[in-house]
């Protein structure tokens, strides 16, 4: 569990500092999303029976969640040229 | 994008309300805060301008990076109950992190810097949406959060969220920057209301969509984004331009309006339950914020612009006028509504 709970912080510091590119921080949305599911894991082993089906439902949401911010980033390539956070208004 | 799949979309955020209000477990509160977000996103790109995908990727990520948090809280809270001695050094930290990811998912004050960046960058129809449905399912779960301790937090983050959405919209010329910034206001007083009460807060949002959605509604029909714009659509669609007057009074909170009764109760709550610290704050907020609004409702309402008019007006006729006419009434109702509450109050 803390190793679960140390590569979720590593993603979401990951997510935060992130100033290249838009790919690398639906990277680290992924990362947090797989610490997750790493977390569920370790729970059914310690006795939460329901943690499997919910690992279903949470690898489902996710992969929507991926398509959704991979659609977003072929919108944002289309309209600003590439995916640079820097191409951004960033007020 | 097709327009016959808009309904699909819509009947997704729509369950999704109903998905946590009738939920048992967090899992599908995030279930249904996730659907409510991935619905809502096809609908902000809608016309696929430039700004319009940058505002939509935005919102995505902040969205996407609070319901991870949310789960991340859940899973903390969940563990702690199954796994011995975990609690001793968690705590209920588990909470404080939904309560913090639904803090960052509404936009209230330590998280609140994306509403504004997203809010410049759509149109009005799809930025109505966004400040007021979209809000709902992340109050339905702040409502469930409330208890002693989380409560003073929520309270502290309310009172510096009415303050600063005053603060930040006073060098503002740019008219979807001052309602984004007045919508930060009000959930500052949206969630002092529901420390205190969950109706109160339930009441207070109902009165900011309804005084809310008439000023977008009207904004977009002026296609006014400037606060110069503004200046000179008393000429061009007087009652258009009188509705948005009235609604930023309203929105203000000055006595004649709806808006003042919410603020009013609000404020009648917080003392009653001897929060005058918090009521204190608030009120100042409120009055930094008035500068703004009285600024955009003299520009709506008294300037009348340099050139004459030469032409019949062409709202004196037809039913639209006497529509908006009723909507002005409408806001004026708010002083009946005072008056009747402290009657029976007594």
């Amino acid at each position: 569990m803390l190793i679960m709970a140390l590569v979720f912080c590593i993603a979401l510091l990951g997510l935060s500092l992130t100033q290249t590119h838009l790919l690398s921080v639906l990277l680290c949305l992924e990362m947090m999303m797989v610490a997750l599911y790493l977390g569920l894991g370790l729970m059914s082993l310690s006795g939460l029976n329901y943690s499997l089906m919910v690992a279903l439902v949470l690898l489902t949401f996710s992969a929507c969640e991926a398509s959704s911010g991979l659609a977003l980033l072929v919108l944002i390539s289309r309209s600003h040229g590439s995916d640079l956070l820097k191409s951004f208004n960033l007020s | 994008m097709s327009p016959y799949i808009s309904p699909l979309f819509g009947l997704a955020m729509g369950s999704s309300v109903l998905l946590i209000s009738s939920s048992t477990h967090w899992v599908f509160v995030w279930l249904g805060l996730e659907l409510g977000t991935l619905a809502f996103i096809p609908m902000l790109a809608w016309w696929h301008s430039s700004l319009e995908v940058e505002a939509t990727v935005k919102y995505f990520i902040i969205q996407a990076m609070a319901a991870a948090v949310f789960f991340f809280g859940g899973l903390v809270m969940t563990s702690t109950e199954y796994i011995s001695g975990l609690s001793q050094f968690v705590g209920n930290f588990g909470e404080v992190l939904i309560m913090f990811s639904i803090i960052m998912k509404l936009g209230l004050v330590p998280f609140h810097y994306w509403v504004v960046d997203v809010v410049q960058g759509l149109n009005y129809l799809p930025g109505m949406v966004l400040l007021t449905w979209q809000k709902v399912p992340g109050l339905m779960v702040l409502v469930q959060l409330v208890s002693m301790q989380n409560g003073l937090i929520l309270l502290i983050f309310g009172a510096l969220s009415a303050f600063w959405g005053g603060l930040g919209g006073l060098g503002q010329t740019q008219m979807r920057k001052l309602l984004a910034f007045s919508s930060i206001a009000h959930l500052g007083w949206l969630v002092s209301g529901c420390v205190v009460g969950t109706m109160l807060g339930s009441m207070y949002f109902i009165l900011y969509v309804v005084l809310s959605i008439p000023v977008f509604v009207f904004l977009y029909i002026l296609n006014n984004t400037h606060l110069n714009q503004v200046r000179a659509s008393l000429v061009s669609n007087p009652v258009a331009a009188m509705v948005v007057g009235v609604g930023f009074l309203s929105l203000a909170g000055l006595p004649p309006f709806m808006g003042f009764f919410g603020k009013w109760l609000v404020l009648t709550w917080l003392l009653n339950n001897f929060l005058v610290g918090g009521a204190v704050a608030l009120v100042v907020g409120a009055l930094v914020s008035l500068f703004y609004y009285l600024r955009v409702s003299y520009m709506c309402m008294v300037i009348l612009g340099p050139q004459q008019i030469m032409v019949s007006l062409s709202w004196r006729k037809g039913f639209m006028g006497s529509l908006l006419g009723g909507l002005v009434v409408l806001n004026l109702l708010g002083l009946l509504l005072v008056g009747g509450i402290s009657s029976l109050s007594k």
